[in-house]
């Protein structure tokens, strides 16, 4: 069997069919992810007495165990001990064990980022009668949100490429569509070629979106 | 009077910062704080914001009123309210354009309607001299002089019945003091209340009614501007201002008798 391009081309529209799959997993594990990760640096920046110990044990286990681990302790273990839980389909599972993982990651990108704001604009809030809340909400968080974004677009990009996993928990997305089709034909190095080419053009344009967002919430910071 | 203040302790951990102050400042009246670093006059400013809450002592401004002991959050905000402060580093908010650092505390108290609010930003921007093409700039683009600026319009459009300025020339470049120093002249004449804390001793002495000096927590002497810079009775006093080197320093005359002691301190209280 040799290499061959025209293939790729077959393959194509079948795979980028699972894209949305792929994307939807992404994105919404993103949201939460951004969610919790924001709690948990609020409560580590603020140090809430106990919570903020919860948050440090959190964070260091959802860090410290691999991806995989945690999605088959979610979809596979948790029902075993929890019956309720075997109600609970494969997205939903994957969702819930991507957006705990990334969580972990952006709480500390966020937590910096806070601490990347001077105190002094939080001081002049309180001296111009303004309460703490509307001290975050106006003008520490949309900085801090400007000095994550860096980081948090490069996990966004991590978590596209890492929901490849889930094929693991029996979902239809890019990677899983292209290990079908390609078992279908055998053409296993043009098929993964195109699915890995896919990958590659959606965190090309995710990479594009993020910098011109990083450049529009720039705009007061230029001198 | 606008100020009383009354057995401030504090103590940053185990070391003492301030010990015992006392500090009056009538209505209009400019009082300058000055002595080393160090000194507590920093903390001092700040504790009357309660941006540093004291460990003991009474704080009164206008109407409002705190005990250290116990302080609310409520009475905290009542008291935060009756003042606005000045900081060093201007603590522009950097996410907001100049008229929106200075519109943005009357909207969100909802003191007014955002058009209102807006036009009382451009007329207290132009008080301190911010002209129309920069209001929708942001802070990174201003000079030190000009964020100085802002940051003062910003603190007047509180409304404050006292403003604090906590060494607002220290961080300027100093070809940019002079416009920063001209605007709290003339806040000085149309007699708004401040507090100011400052190493610009000839300044102190031209605008300030009243200089309070502080060494190590303590007020070491108060007086009339000219008095105090000019002829100081207190030795740590006449050391602190020769080692800053400043002209309208005088070398130390005789020693003034205690009935001249009182006069001085009769006055200053009169003024005060």
């Amino acid at each position: 069997m040799r290499f061959d391009p025209a293939y790729m081309w077959e393959a194509l529209p079948e795979l980028v069919r699972h894209l949305p799959m792929t994307l939807l997993l992404a994105v919404v594990s993103m949201c939460f992810a951004v969610l919790i990760g924001l709690l948990l640096a609020l409560l580590r920046f603020g140090r809430v007495p106990v919570l903020n110990q919860f948050a440090v044990g959190y964070i260091s286990f959802f860090r410290g165990i691999p991806t995989l681990v945690q999605l088959f302790l979610i979809y596979f273990g948790l029902p075993t001990v929890i019956p309720a839980a075997s109600a609970m389909d494969a997205v939903t599972a994957a969702i819930l064990g991507l957006s705990l993982k990334q969580a972990a990651y952006l709480a500390e990108i966020f937590r910096a980022a806070l601490a990347s704001v001077d105190r002094g604009q939080y001081e002049a809030g309180l001296s111009t009668g303004l309460t703490p809340f509307q001290i975050y909400r106006r003008y520490i968080l949309p900085q801090a949100s400007y000095n994550a974004l860096p980081a948090t677009g490069n996990i966004f990009i991590g978590l596209i490429k890492e929901t490849s996993v889930v094929f693991t928990l029996g979902i239809t997305e890019l990677f899983a569509s292209a290990q079908m089709y390609a078992a279908n034909n055998f053409r296993y190095f043009e098929t993964y070629l195109v699915v890995g080419l896919v990958y590659w053009a959606v965190v090309v344009i995710v990479g594009f979106l993020l910098s011109r967002l990083e450049k529009r919430l720039g705009l007061p910071y230029q001198r | 009077m606008k100020i009383d203040v009354h057995g401030i302790h504090k103590n940053f951990g185990t070391k003492p910062v301030l010990r015992g102050i006392d500090l009056r400042v009538a209505q209009g009246e400019v009082v300058a704080v000055i002595g080393p670093s160090g000194s507590g006059k920093s903390t001092l400013l700040r504790c009357l914001n309660l941006l540093e809450t004291p460990d003991s002592g009474t704080i009164r401004i206008g109407d409002a009123s705190v005990d250290a002991a116990r302080i609310g959050r409520r009475e905290a905000a009542r008291l935060r309210s009756k003042t606005a402060m000045v900081f060093q580093s201007y603590n522009l908010f950097r996410n907001r354009t100049v008229l929106q650092n200075v519109s943005d505390s009357i909207t969100l108290r909802r003191r007014a309607s955002r058009t209102e609010a807006e036009r009382t930003g451009r007329e207290l921007l132009e008080r301190v001299g911010i002209v129309d093409e920069v209001v929708r700039q942001y802070p990174a683009t201003l000079s030190g002089g000009q964020a100085q600026r802002v940051s003062i319009a910003r603190a007047l459009a509180v409304e404050p019945e006292a403003v604090l300025f906590d060494e607002p020339t220290s961080a300027l470049d100093p070809e940019l003091v002079g416009e920063v120093l001209s605007v709290i002249r003339d806040l000085a004449d149309q007699d708004t209340t401040m507090v100011i804390v400052t190493h610009e001793m000839g300044f102190a002495a031209e605008v300030a009614d009243r200089v309070v000096f502080m060494d190590e927590g303590r007020v070491v002497e108060e007086g009339p501007a000219r008095d105090l810079i000019g002829n100081p009775r207190h030795a740590r006093t006449r050391q602190f201002l020769g080692q800053l080197g400043d002209r309208t320093v005088a070398e130390p005359r005789k020693p003034r008798g205690i009935g001249e002691l009182d006069e001085l301190y009769l006055e200053s209280m009169v003024a005060g």
